[in-house]
């Protein structure tokens, strides 16, 4: 809806003017003022019709702000208050001047009445009439006298002659002389155009038939009285009949001019007095439209002010509920030029000042961001992970890799001091205490190498500490960035194990064969030709040279093969199948008790080296079954699922055993070579065992199963095929324990 | 004052009547029955003449149901009260001339034979199917302000006959 639109003042002005003029034009048409007073009605019906209007106008305008204000239209209610007051002022006043004008109207039409010029009235038309009377009198004894003259007159033309002259003698305007049965005997007139006499009536003659005379007062047609006279003509003669003489006088104009004057007075007073009680009606008939017209526009215009008046304050409103909600954009339009006019554009400069404003923030809230976001991509990229401490040692901020490093959700620490990771972690205890120590004596620069004692394995990290320049409390700390190390330095230890291991085979190799074979000909040439102990103790001693010989041979080949790349080929394989295949060779190990498979039937196809994992899962299972000799029902269990740990698609499998455990002090470098609980061991099965896991993208870790023995996890890569590629069949056995 | 003694309500009805065209003048003649109403006849005594109006229509009859009305005539008399010489008096505007009459009753009854001669444009007194329409009633338009806006609403002001119609011979 245009609602400017509906504000135009041109129709409502219009429409009230003519209802207006419409009432007001019935004050003079009440008074019967020329035309108007024929359209008196008219002015009525129109003004009823006004009312009407007017009435459905003001009740729509009402209804509709009453619904406004339920519904809690904005400005609705001050409409409605503007509205309620405008009303009161204009209606009480209306209503007090009605009454009063009611009241006085009512007294001052009966004021106009008197018993007093009532009774003058009535005896000023009573002495018109009694004069009258004495006129009337004096003509009717003329006209008795002309009538004995009529009387003695015999001869038709004396009847006429005499006529004309008592006509002329007695001022009388007409005389007939008439039969009774209504014949014209003969007249005489003073108007010389007129043909025939005035006939009298038939009361006349009933009055001439009874000898009496008629005497009557007449008004005349154009105005003036005339009196009527009829008298009997009665002659001596015998046989004569009675005859009717009329004589028609006209009063003298200075009589009938006061009678007629006396009369309109009379007949005025009393039409008014008849017409007291219409009157009044008509008096409050007409005061009651204009007022209701009146109140009416008032109200209307009341209504229509108001809305004219709240609207740009019902526009502010919305405005300014519009810039609460944040919609800065908004601009009112401006109708005029006043005080509102001035408030709106106010209101404009503002939200455009606010919108100019929010802009520029946005702009450095976006940049803000976008430096934020970048810093953090190229945190999250980072290899090391990165952690922001407060001045005080409070954890601010951390990297992702930091987590992935620590193993830990470092989003728990945040806000809180460093030393708590350290409580709460007790692997992480050198970590906090590094950290702790070099803010508590604010370096500005530190770097350390810390060594963490991970349940799945140690953990070396390169860590180094700058502390922020204080431009800002918020801004001041430090900045912790650390490197995990510990692939790096295996695969260094590695490596030199690797390089020593060749030599080893290298340089001890050689010279084995010689040793063997001299030992072997000492032997066949000497053994012969002594006796006795002698005989016993060459015997003895070429035979162990020759068996240390082969188990220093067996030792450099196995040195040997560690130090050799390893050639793998993996293949998609399925990995329970392949399980129940190597524990099946194992079925008959004494040493195993039981055989546990909980093997995950959803799991996925793997990407490894069948002849590997072959070889990883029969050391793994030799070493349990030399941890449990001795322990009676020795049980070995493998378990695969999804894995769980890693972030990687993976599949899991666990080998625990009910063994006693890896040593507490050995578990962090139980896969490096040498390292071994057994007496003949070489130390050498574990560490080839993390080789071929890693070599294919996997991983190992070893712990103690917190319900005794030992557990060994290995996570390994989810093949991308659906279907094995590679037979399981025609793998040897390679197992040998190290 | 002698005012009507045998009027009690008032009625206005159109007892009978004929009409005919006689070299292009039409000559209708009708008797009413006319009565007032006592207020009506009060209002005169006071000195508020009644316009008693005789309205005349020639109208032709057709098939359809409306007619076309041709001429139509309206014949004021007013009836009044001469308070100086206690008379009442009937004026025939048409014919101008007062009659005085000492009651009102003899006052109405001089009103009951009416009578009344027009002169007609040819091409309508040659029409058939002509009919005269009469009906009696009190001019309100005439009466005073105070009584106009009365009488256009409540009885007796606002009395009038039935329309009576007849053939034209």
């Amino acid at each position: 809806m245009n609602f400017r639109r509906a504000l135009r003042p041109g129709p409502a002005i219009g429409l009230s003017i003519i209802f207006l003029a419409a009432s007001l034009l019935l004050t003079p048409a009440v008074e019967n003022k020329g035309l108007l007073g024929d359209f008196y009605g008219g002015l009525v019906a129109l003004n009823i019709i006004g009312i009407v209007i007017m009435t459905t106008l003001t009740a729509i305008n009402v209804y509709r702000l009453i619904r406004q204000f339920r519904a809690q239209v904005l400005g609705a209610r001050l409409a409605l208050r503007f509205v309620v007051i405008f009303a009161l002022l204009a209606i009480i006043p209306l209503s007090l001047v009605y009454y009063f004008s009611v009241y006085f109207l009512s007294r001052g039409v009966d004021s106009w009445f008197d018993v007093r010029i009532e009774q003058a009235l009535d005896d000023a038309l009573l002495l018109g009439q009694t004069s009258l009377e004495a006129t009337k009198t004096d003509v009717v004894i003329r006209l008795q006298r002309d009538a004995a003259q009529v009387a003695q007159t015999t001869s038709p033309f004396g009847i006429i002659k005499l006529l004309e002259d008592l006509r002329g003698e007695g001022d009388f305007s007409e005389m007939s002389l008439h039969s009774l049965s209504g014949r014209v005997i003969a007249s005489s007139s003073s108007d010389a155009i007129s043909l025939t006499p005035s006939a009298p009536d038939d009361t006349v003659f009933a009055r001439i038939r009874q000898r009496k005379t008629y005497a009557q007062v007449e008004p005349l047609f154009d105005g003036g009285l005339q009196l009527r006279i009829a008298v009997p003509v009665i002659s001596d003669r015998m046989g004569d009949p009675v005859r009717l003489l009329q004589g028609l006088y006209p009063l003298p104009l200075r009589y009938s001019r006061l009678g007629e004057s006396v009369q309109s007075a009379s007949d005025e007073y009393n039409r008014l007095k008849f017409l007291r009680q219409p009157l009044k009606l008509n008096f409050v008939i007409t005061l009651t439209l204009v007022t209701l017209m009146t109140a009416l526009i008032a109200l209307w215009l009341a209504i229509y002010s108001t809305r004219r008046l709240v609207a740009p304050l019902r526009e502010l409103a919305e405005g300014t509920r519009a810039v609460a909600s944040g919609n800065y954009l908004k601009q009112l339009p401006v109708h005029s030029g006043d005080e509102l006019g001035v408030l709106v554009s106010s209101f404009n400069q503002m939200t455009n000042q606010i919108r100019l404003a929010q802009e520029a923030t946005a702009d450095s809230q976006q940049q803000t961001e976008a430096q934020r976001t970048y810093l953090e991509t190229v945190l999250t990229h980072l290899s090391s992970g990165v952690l922001s401490l407060a001045k005080d040692g409070t954890l601010r901020t951390h990297n992702t890799i930091a987590e992935s490093i620590l193993a830990v959700d470092l989003t728990a620490f945040e806000q809180r001091p460093i030393t708590t990771l350290g409580d709460t972690h007790s692997q992480l205890a050198p970590l906090s205490s590094a950290i702790t120590r070099h803010t508590q004596h604010n370096d500005q620069d530190w770097q350390d190498q810390i060594v963490l004692a991970s349940p799945y394995g140690r953990q070396t990290l390169i860590c180094r500490g700058t502390r922020l320049p204080e431009t800002t409390e918020t801004l001041s700390g430090y900045v912790i960035v650390f490197d995990d190390v510990s692939a790096l330095i295996r695969a260094q230890r590695d490596a030199a194990w690797g390089e020593v291991a060749r030599r080893l085979a290298h340089e001890i190799k050689n010279p084995l064969t010689p040793i063997q074979l001299s030992a072997e000909r000492i032997r066949a040439k000497y053994l012969k030709h002594l006796a006795g102990d002698d005989q016993a103790t060459l015997d003895r001693a070429t035979r162990t040279i020759i068996a240390q010989v082969d188990l220093m041979k067996a030792l450099v080949n196995a040195f040997s093969h560690y130090a050799q790349p390893m050639q793998l080929k993996p293949v998609t394989t399925e990995l329970n199948r392949l399980l129940q295949d190597i524990i099946e060779l194992h079925r008959q190990n004494k040493k195993i008790n039981t055989f546990e498979l909980d093997l995950d039937d959803t799991v996925p196809l793997v990407h490894i080296d069948p002849a590997g994992i072959r070889q990883v899962l029969n050391n793994l299972v030799i070493n349990a079954a030399d941890a449990m000799v001795g322990i009676p029902n020795g049980r070995l269990t493998l378990r695969t699922h999804q894995a769980t740990r890693s972030k990687d698609r993976s599949v899991t499998l666990e080998v625990r055993d009910t063994g006693p455990g890896f040593p507490q002090e050995l578990l962090g470098s139980i896969f490096d070579p040498y390292v071994t609980t057994k007496t003949k061991g070489t130390g050498l099965g574990l560490a080839i065992a993390r080789r071929i896991i890693e070599e294919q993208g996997g991983s190992i870790q070893a712990e103690n199963d917190p319900a005794g023995g030992a557990l060994v996890i290995i996570q390994l890569p989810v093949s991308l095929d659906t279907k094995p590629t590679g037979p399981l069949e025609g793998i040897t056995n390679t197992a040998s324990s190290h | 004052m002698l005012l009507a003694s045998t009027i009690t309500t008032a009625d206005f009805k159109i007892v009978g009547g004929g009409a005919q065209i006689t070299d292009q003048h039409l000559s209708s003649h009708a008797t009413l029955d006319l009565s007032l109403d006592p207020r009506s006849a009060t209002a005169i005594a006071n000195g508020i003449p009644i316009i008693i109006c005789i309205d005349l229509e020639l109208v032709q009859n057709k098939l359809w149901p409306w007619s076309t009305t041709f001429l139509e005539w309206r014949y004021p008399v007013k009836l009044s009260y001469h308070s100086l010489s206690r008379r009442f008096t009937v004026t025939d505007q048409r014919k101008k001339s007062t009659a005085v009459f000492h009651t009102l009753g003899e006052a109405l009854r001089q009103l009951d034979r009416f009578s009344v001669i027009e002169a007609l444009p040819a091409t309508i007194a040659k029409k058939q199917n002509l009919v005269v329409r009469i009906r009696a009633r009190i001019d309100t338009e005439s009466l005073p302000a105070p009584l106009r806006l009365i009488s256009a609403l409540l009885p007796p002001w606002n009395e009038q006959s039935q329309w009576h119609e007849w053939p034209v011979q």
